[in-house]
């Protein structure tokens, strides 16, 4: 069955009152980068996904995790 | 105005200056097609040495000359980096198909080396190009 990626950036941003764009600065990304991954339409890097887990204080895994579609 | 939104300016423009480009690219290789001037030693045949030249330099490096450091970090992320990446992948589909369509052609109408070169090469980058362009703006 194939899997896909589910991520609970969205939620984790908001928890922490930051914009997309406030987010993008602290991990050196562009917005629209936020925001195609927070739509599941671009799949980040593991580096990506370590720095965005340490901007938001929180593990890659509470961000990322593989469903079955 | 921070670092972001000034990247995000530049993107969407680099975008658009793309595209324009590409639309550029194939009116030229249309207008100029059959015309003998275009494709030989000369101002005008090495001019199209120039114009490919210069969107290849760009397409390569994404962007022409950019700004150094941070801003072209964010100009060139993730994102930006896997769109121009499907994009050559698109230019380099385009070219070898273009190339067949001259081959096939040429069996009932002839086509000038010259100009079959140009349709291939401007098609492959007007390819990348439109669809650099198309990636930066549906993902905006």
């Amino acid at each position: 069955m194939p899997e896909g990626l589910a991520n609970r950036l969205r939620e984790h941003r908001a928890e922490r009152e930051l914009t997309q764009a406030a987010l993008a600065e602290q991990v050196g990304v562009s917005r629209k980068t936020i925001n195609t991954v927070e739509n599941g339409v671009f799949v980040p890097s593991t580096t990506l996904a370590l720095k965005l887990a340490r901007a938001l204080g929180c593990t890659v895994e509470s961000l990322f995790s593989l469903t079955e579609d | 105005m921070t670092d972001i939104e000034k990247a995000e300016r530049m993107s969407r423009g680099r975008a658009a200056v793309m595209a324009l480009a590409g639309l550029v690219l194939a009116i030229n290789v249309t207008i100029q097609y059959g015309d003998v001037a275009y494709a030989s030693a000369g101002p005008r045949g090495g001019s199209w040495l120039v114009l490919i030249g210069l969107w290849t330099f760009i397409l390569w490096n994404g962007g022409g000359l950019q700004p150094r450091g941070r801003m072209r970090a964010l100009l060139n992320d993730e994102l930006s980096l896997q769109n121009r990446g499907r994009a050559l992948a698109l230019g380099f589909y385009a070219a070898v198909l273009l190339a067949l369509a001259c081959y096939v052609a040429n069996w009932w109408q002839p086509i000038a080396t010259g100009d079959a070169l140009k349709i291939v090469s401007a098609g492959a980058i007007a390819a990348a190009l439109l669809r650099y362009a198309w990636l930066e703006w549906r993902l905006r």
